[in-house]
């Protein structure tokens, strides 16, 4: 019981990490291996904010959350714009060089310390019947569910969300029909790299923080989207907590090493039998 | 013939390179990881390069090569003629599993490059996991009572020539592979696959049939890597790191050709090597690796070598045109 309910309350730490890619492969067609580095910028973010200005977590995600906003567009405008068309090897290529360089400026600037925000809460749990739950754990859970339900009704109501679904599904024709496709990636990449500025602070508060932090997440973050099904919104939802879930029962039967095998191992078995993933309408 | 000079050329550079190592450990040293790494890069675009296969998963062959050198001699006294075969084997036949099971369900381009991933990384977390493996602390190789049997030598040189020997050899093989009729089913696959398929083409054979020389290769490099190591640990050999080297390489390098990888893996290795000399640059190595690397990736989509070979060519064309 206890595995599940912290599997479920990881799983849904992990949708909020995962949306971002999913969004911006989606729209962008581009697979950012530099994602998890963008998770790490937000957490260091979240933690200096609290150690040098003693900002609460929930409080700097406020702060946090435009700033990276700012990095995402920066990143389109600096870098990806100019890899959007060339062959996919060399899409790769150079988002692994954008996580390979962030990695070690962070580990030059930050050192390898771990890091993590300890406040009076931190130690503080709540019962939910048999099992517990840490107070910064569940306070990052409630804003991911309430962040994934916002970016839906932004994709599903707005006029930005109607773009950009129609960016998705042909780039050529939302050209056409005269969309600034240019407008609608800066958009992808501001919302996609934001949702990890929401993140990063409240995961500051339960995880430690070290350059390292972000490759963990980014293979993580790959495996839901794909589990989930590329590009699919609920798919998001229901391969973070299949793998939440999974990676927590694994380290209650087996071993903490078992468990991180766990994941890649959901990710063979969906790709060999489902390739199109679990919610393949490819439409958020 | 022009593609057999290109590689005649580069056999002389290698055993020129090897004469020159001769002079100093610290120089052998370099010959030796560059060659390692050259091999792996150079089988890698056997795969990536020439058939269209990205793997991220390379790391996985040459840790079972390694593995089963250090594992086969700690816990059996298993002499090479015995742990080398098994090595091969065991990857090649994961290699045709994975090859299978990828191929029958089309993966392609990045999920395919994710899927290799994947089995390395549930390679690395499962060896890390394994009492008879070590764990995460690795396996270190005792002295044998007889080294060289064990290939274990004091002087670097012969390791230099093992390896040395090795890369010009994938090369040799891998250039007659490209003239054969393997290497242009490979070719077209790449280039257009339904149409290659359309023309009789037994696509998944092929696939499968580059995706397991490749593995052999490079799980020969691990083997090699645990005998001049004497050490293997998850990290060093199946951790993700290897696989994005390779891809490094291959990028610098230029895909485009065979031996384009190499050029990467002889223009970084030994400037890593270099730069780690200077403490006061500490890991920034890896920052020059990543800027170049990106660079590379959008400013040259085709690599030094392709680069070079382009110039080379454009030159001839224009040689031979009447003025």
């Amino acid at each position: 019981m206890q595995a599940v309910i912290s599997g479920l309350a990881n799983g849904s730490i992990y949708a909020l990490i995962a949306v971002g890619l999913t969004l911006v492969f989606g729209i962008m067609r581009i697979i950012n291996f530099a994602h998890g580095e963008f998770l790490m910028i937000a957490m260091y973010g979240g933690f200096f904010a609290w150690s040098a200005f003693g900002i609460d977590p929930v409080l700097a995600v406020v702060i946090v959350t435009p700033v990276v906003m700012l990095i995402g567009v920066g990143l389109y405008k600096g870098l990806i714009r100019f890899a959007l068309n060339v062959p996919d090897i060399n899409q790769m290529a150079v988002t692994l060089g954008l996580s390979m360089l962030l990695q070690h400026m962070a580990l030059m600037m930050f050192t390898g310390n771990n890091r993590l925000i300890t406040q009076p809460r931190s130690t503080a749990s709540i019962a939910i019947g048999p099992a517990i739950i840490q107070v910064p754990q569940l306070i990052a859970c409630v804003a991911s569910l309430s962040l994934l339900g916002l970016l839906y009704l932004v994709l599903r109501r707005s006029d930005l969300g109607l773009v950009m679904r129609a960016v998705s599904q042909s780039r050529d024709g939302a050209a056409l029909s005269g969309i600034d496709i240019s407008a609608v990636y800066k958009w992808a990449m501001a919302i996609g790299i934001g949702s990890l500025g929401v993140a990063g602070p409240l995961m500051a508060a339960i995880l430690y923080v070290n350059p390292m932090v972000g490759a963990l997440f980014t293979l993580k973050a790959f495996v839901i989207v794909i589990v989930g099904g590329l590009g699919s919104f609920s798919g998001v939802l229901i391969g973070s907590l299949l793998v939440g879930l999974a990676e927590s029962i694994a380290a209650a039967w087996f071993s903490a090493a078992i468990s991180a095998a766990v994941p890649f191992a959901i990710l063979l078995l969906v790709l060999l039998i489902r390739p199109e993933g679990l919610m393949s309408a490819r439409m958020r | 013939m022009r593609d057999f000079a290109a590689v005649a050329i580069i056999i002389a550079v290698i055993i020129v390179a090897f004469a020159a190592a001769l002079t100093d450990g610290y120089y052998m040293d370099i010959f030796i990881l560059t060659c390692f790494y050259g091999t792996l890069a150079v089988a890698w675009n056997l795969m990536a390069g020439l058939t269209g296969l990205m793997s991220l998963g390379h790391a996985l062959f040459v840790g079972i090569g390694a593995y089963s050198v250090a594992w086969g001699y700690t816990a059996h006294q298993w002499s090479p003629l015995v742990t080398w075969p098994i090595g091969i084997g065991l990857s090649i036949a994961v290699a045709i599993v994975i090859g299978l099971l990828c191929f029958r369900y089309g993966l392609k381009g990045y999920f395919f490059a994710i899927a290799t991933l994947a089995c390395g990384e549930i390679a690395f977390f499962a060896v890390s996991a394994t009492t008879a493996l070590g764990r995460s602390d690795g396996i270190i190789l005792p002295l044998a009572k007889n080294p060289e049997l064990h290939l274990q030598f004091i002087a670097k040189w012969p390791y230099g020539l093992m390896i040395g020997s090795f890369l010009t050899l994938t090369l040799l093989a891998g250039q007659f592979l490209m003239r054969s009729r393997i290497g242009y089913y490979w070719r077209s696959l790449r280039d257009n696959e339904d149409a290659a398929e359309a023309l009789g083409v037994n696509a998944m054979a092929m696939k499968v049939l580059s995706f397991a020389i490749s593995a052999g290769v490079a799980s020969v490099c691990g083997a090699f890597y645990a005998h001049y190591v004497a050490f293997v640990d998850p990290r060093s050999v199946l951790g993700v790191d290897i696989s994005v080297q390779l891809l490094v390489y291959a990028i610098v390098g230029g895909m485009g050709l065979l031996w384009g990888p190499l050029v990467g893996a002889a223009v970084l290795v030994p400037f890593g090597m270099f730069l780690r000399n200077f403490s006061f640059l500490q890991g920034s190595e890896v920052i020059f690796y990543a800027v170049l690397l990106i660079g590379l990736a959008l400013v040259l989509p085709q690599g030094v070598s392709g680069w070079v070979v382009g110039r080379i060519g454009k030159a001839k064309a224009a040689a031979e045109l009447p003025s």
